[in-house]
């Protein structure tokens, strides 16, 4: 049995910068189209194709007869579809073949190829493109068996290898520890201080785990219910936050201050009337929030901008030492699929 | 080749759990979640054999077999192990497993190498089989299992603590269920242990008062020590005066005194009867 003509074109992060990915993209409207110019009545003829459209990819998985002239072709038609230059095109893709397709797809599916190595998110994505190219009839049997088998092999990456673990942004850091005091942060009743947008983003870390009691505090209370709104959260002025500690289980500090506003005699008064539960204080300013010496004291746990960076980095270091044992036996793994492909 | 089927049983049970802690621990040391099949396999298997050593243990002596410290040991994992089972089928908190089996091992290999733990059966004298006596002792058994089961989500919770305080991230800090997890289940152990005691307390108090002389004063200094203790950390933790990490170190500590108070409990047992002589009951508590 001969082996299948598969191919990829495609423009991702690694390629193209973000201005051009974002002509290449292929808004839901638009996706009929492609898959028209493929494989539809005046289009490429492709025997199966597969369209996989992403904020940091865009990427066509096919089949051919005639895989000599499809590149120049593919081009030329995309180019047309897109308003782009050929040679703009050609110089922002990338061209894949036979076997290293299969690796790359096994690849992006673990998460190895994305600007966040080992994120979870482009599983659902490769997953939701194949359902959509499988019901349109677009996929056949080397793409349904190709991506079928990505699957297994990210599952196996993520089960087998460290690429998925540990939060590598501070967001996310903050959401984790916020879930190793609490448990189930959904419990919790988050207490904002200002609107810096690290703070902003911890808090929808916060909230994508569940959590719902949201106050804000802010230096007027118009501001303050200006920033409680999107999180349909309380507003309060900054005058009442000592008397919030004591109901406040995860303190998230971004105000924009000179001295700090929490002391080490509020945070130890609002400790002891807590009756033994933790109080988690996120300091994501710069200068500090909370006093330094507000450190250490028992049942409180304060972690500063330096420390969820810390934990970031060293949990990407992590990730990154286990892309290459990924990365290898991902690679043999596409070898035994292209090989059971070819009929070897 | 058995020679002695009942201690070859708990022999048996001793490795299968020392052979599922070191495997589970050894996992977690390697940044890896253990293979639960294997894990639970080793455990349960060492449960069944313990079982069943226990139970042939019995059956030789015609006595239920807390009657030296060798038995109290043994029979304090039997309810430990079983304890911990229910809990992790009903719970699912991560690693208790792990650190249950520690304590089981622990035990059960301290039964086995405790000089004299294994003396001849003791006797009392005057067995008019009162039932209420073997209901006090499975009552006692049971809640110290249960605050050996204490002891381990306790030290969870201080390793717990301990990881979010010096900002450690990786290894085992990230298997651990969480402080608030942790504390809730330290909270109703305490209250079920106590409770148990209590009415262990209680029926061997009310024994006493009917055959004064029959339990030496030294048990029961060390057990109303034992039951005073948790009782006040039950009412401290209550009124939130011992809360958080002083509360954790409390019931460890606790339940380290409770056991090194096996042995003088233990020792102040009466000298062994003769050889076909059968006693009824026991008064242990």
């Amino acid at each position: 049995m001969p082996a299948p003509d598969l191919f990829l074109l495609g423009s991702t992060h690694r390629t193209a910068p973000l201005a051009v990915r974002e002509r290449l993209a292929v808004p839901a409207a638009r996706l009929d189209n492609v898959y028209d110019l493929l494989r539809g009545p005046g289009g490429l003829g492709l025997a199966e194709c597969l369209v996989l459209n992403t904020c940091n990819r865009v990427e066509l998985y096919g089949v051919t007869d005639d895989i000599a002239s499809l590149r120049a072709q593919l081009i030329e038609r995309l180019s047309r579809f897109h308003l782009l230059d050929p040679a703009e095109l050609d110089r922002f893709s990338l061209w894949k073949e036979h076997e290293a397709v299969v690796t790359h797809v096994f690849d992006v599916a673990a998460g190895l190829d994305s600007q966040m190595v080992g994120e979870t998110e482009i599983f659902g994505q490769i997953k939701d493109s194949y359902s959509d190219a499988a019901r349109r009839g677009a996929s056949g049997p080397v793409l349904n068996r190709i991506f079928q088998k990505s699957f297994q092999a990210a599952k196996w990456a993520r089960t087998h290898t460290a690429i998925g673990r540990g939060a590598v942004s501070v967001g996310s850091v903050a959401a984790e520890l916020a879930t190793r005091i609490f448990g189930d942060p959904a419990q919790s009743h988050l207490l904002l201080l200002g609107a810096g947008e690290v703070g902003q983003s911890a808090l929808q870390a916060l909230r994508s785990r569940g959590a719902q009691a949201v106050t804000v505090a802010s230096r007027t209370l118009a501001h303050a219910q200006e920033l409680a709104g999107p999180h349909e959260g309380a507003a309060v002025e900054l005058a009442r936050v000592p008397a919030l500690l004591a109901t406040a289980d995860i303190v998230l500090c971004a105000l924009t201050v000179e001295t700090p506003l929490l002391t080490r005699e509020q945070l130890a008064t609002a400790a002891h009337a807590r009756a033994g539960r933790p109080l988690f204080v996120i300091d994501l300013a710069v200068p500090r929030n909370v006093a330094p010496d507000a450190a250490g004291l028992d049942n409180v746990y304060l972690y500063n901008l330096d420390d969820l960076a810390a934990i970031a980095n060293e949990n990407l270091s992590a990730r990154l030492a286990a892309v290459e044992l990924a990365r290898t036996t991902l690679a043999e793994k596409a070898r035994l699929v292209w090989a059971a492909l070819s009929g070897r | 080749m058995f020679a002695n089927p009942p201690l070859d049983c708990l022999r048996a049970a001793v490795v299968l759990y020392v052979l599922g802690f070191a495997y589970a621990l050894l996992a977690t040391l390697l940044g890896r979640e253990h293979n639960r099949p294997v894990f639970f396999g080793l455990i349960i298997a060492g449960f069944a054999a313990q079982s069943a050593g226990l139970y042939l243990r019995g059956v030789q002596t015609h006595y239920f077999p807390v009657t030296n410290t060798f038995e109290l040991l043994q029979a304090l994992t039997w309810v430990t192990v079983f304890l911990q089972l229910i809990l992790r089928a009903t719970l699912g908190l991560r690693l208790l497993g792990l650190f249950a089996s520690g304590l089981a091992a622990v035990l059960s290999l301290a039964s086995l190498l405790l000089p004299g733990a294994d003396l001849p059966p003791m006797v009392v004298a005057g067995g008019d089989g009162n039932p209420w006596i073997g209901f006090h002792v499975a009552l006692a058994l049971f809640s110290y299992g249960v605050f050996g089961l204490l002891a381990v989500t306790a030290l969870m919770y201080l390793l717990q603590r301990h990881g979010l305080e010096q900002k450690r991230f990786g290894g085992i800090f990230r298997l651990l269920p969480s402080l608030a997890e942790l504390d809730a289940l330290n909270r109703q152990l305490l209250l079920i242990g106590v409770w148990a005691l209590t009415f262990a307390v209680a029926i061997g108090v009310l024994d006493w008062f009917r055959q004064p002389g029959g339990v030496s004063a030294v048990k029961l200094t060390v057990v109303a020590a034992v039951w005073a203790g948790y009782l006040m950390v039950g009412w401290l933790r209550a009124r939130h005066r011992l809360v958080a990490g002083a509360y954790a170190w409390a019931c460890l500590l606790l339940f380290a005194f409770a056991m090194f108070s096996l042995w003088p409990v233990s020792q102040s047992l009466p000298s062994p009867a003769p050889v076909g002589s059968f006693p009824k009951t026991l008064t242990h508590s």
